[in-house]
């Protein structure tokens, strides 16, 4: 290597091989290092929230699943009953539509006075 | 389980930090050897002081950690550059803290054969005298020179980290070698290479 004769060059030469952390410097500088990552792998853990918010409250109105089924069920049932055959309804319900003489009076909503005439018979 | 240092060697800052953020110890090894040696020599350089150099270069690494989880590998800052800057602005405030910062402005002439520097040269104690020619100059120009002649950044990147032009830079660092040259001239003997 060539000898640099420049005062200054051979200081900044010199002064680059005198920067070395010590130990201490190292493992505080770790350290801060491992309490940065433990933070960070905190942070980003998935976080389990607890159901909230405007639908949570209805489904629990409602008794929860278990009602929410069961009302589900009664929605449909009542969809059938109003849009299939009165026919196909009677016979589901046993022949009661024919009975109470609902079939032939063309309406399935009984009027008042088919109670007071069937409670009075 | 994680990979070691040696595994990390070839892989860049940039892609260390982003591993580091995602919980790999050994990438927060690897910057360390790779960088903290770098900014506790410019602190040290810039302050005078290994102490207080210590401290500055250890909150510049902490600070280093705690961007690891914004860092992107796509176009961002070079994460030497950015602890550089770091690092640049802590030693700034400590010395304005310390009343020890010298404006830009504030200097006229260095000081010629002051005692101490002769004393520190009679005592063969080269980067003692170093340092105390670096706390003579200008803040900015003592960063400049020390990033470029101690810590060997390039102009363009010296003038990210002081976030000045290319053309400060170079003349920051000409005239503070001038002054640098000033305040060490006459002292080839004293600092041992007038006679080789």
């Amino acid at each position: 290597m060539a000898q640099n004769n420049d005062p200054l060059e051979t200081l900044f030469q010199q002064a680059d091989a005198d920067r070395m952390p010590s130990d201490d410097l190292m493992a505080r500088v770790l350290a801060d290092a491992a309490q940065v990552q433990a933070d960070l792998a905190v942070a980003a853990r998935p976080v389990r929230t607890a159901a909230t918010g405007r639908g949570f409250g209805f489904l629990q109105a409602l008794g929860g699943w278990p009602g929410l089924s069961g009302l589900t069920a009664a929605a449909i049932t009542g969809l059938m009953i109003g849009t299939v055959s009165p026919d196909i309804v009677d016979r589901v319900l046993g022949g009661s539509l024919t009975e109470y003489g609902l079939l032939d009076s063309g309406s399935l909503m009984p009027s008042l006075d088919d109670f007071i005439e069937f409670q009075g018979s | 389980m994680g990979q070691s240092d040696a595994d990390l060697d070839h892989i860049e800052d940039t892609t260390l930090m982003v591993m580091f953020a995602n919980g790999q110890p050994a990438a927060a090894r690897v910057l360390t050897a790779r960088l903290l040696p770098r900014v506790l020599g410019h602190a040290a350089r810039v302050l005078g002081n290994r102490s207080d150099a210590e401290d500055v270069a250890q909150e510049a690494m902490l600070r280093l950690w705690k961007a690891a989880a914004n860092w992107t590998t796509d176009g961002g800052a070079r994460p030497s550059t950015w602890l550089y800057r770091v690092t640049a602005n802590l030693c700034l405030d400590r010395l304005r803290r310390g009343g020890r910062a010298v404006g830009l402005d504030t200097i006229a002439e260095p000081e010629d054969n002051t005692p101490s520097v002769e004393a520190q040269m009679i005592q063969s104690d080269r980067m003692t005298a170093l340092d105390h020619a670096l706390a003579q100059l200008p803040e900015r120009q003592r960063q400049a020179v020390v990033l470029r002649h101690i810590e060997g950044l390039a102009n363009p990147e010296i003038a990210d980290v002081l976030e000045i032009s290319v053309d400060a830079v170079e003349s920051l660092t000409a005239r503070a070698r001038r002054n640098l040259a000033k305040i060490l001239d006459g002292q080839q003997e004293a600092l041992g290479y007038g006679t080789e």
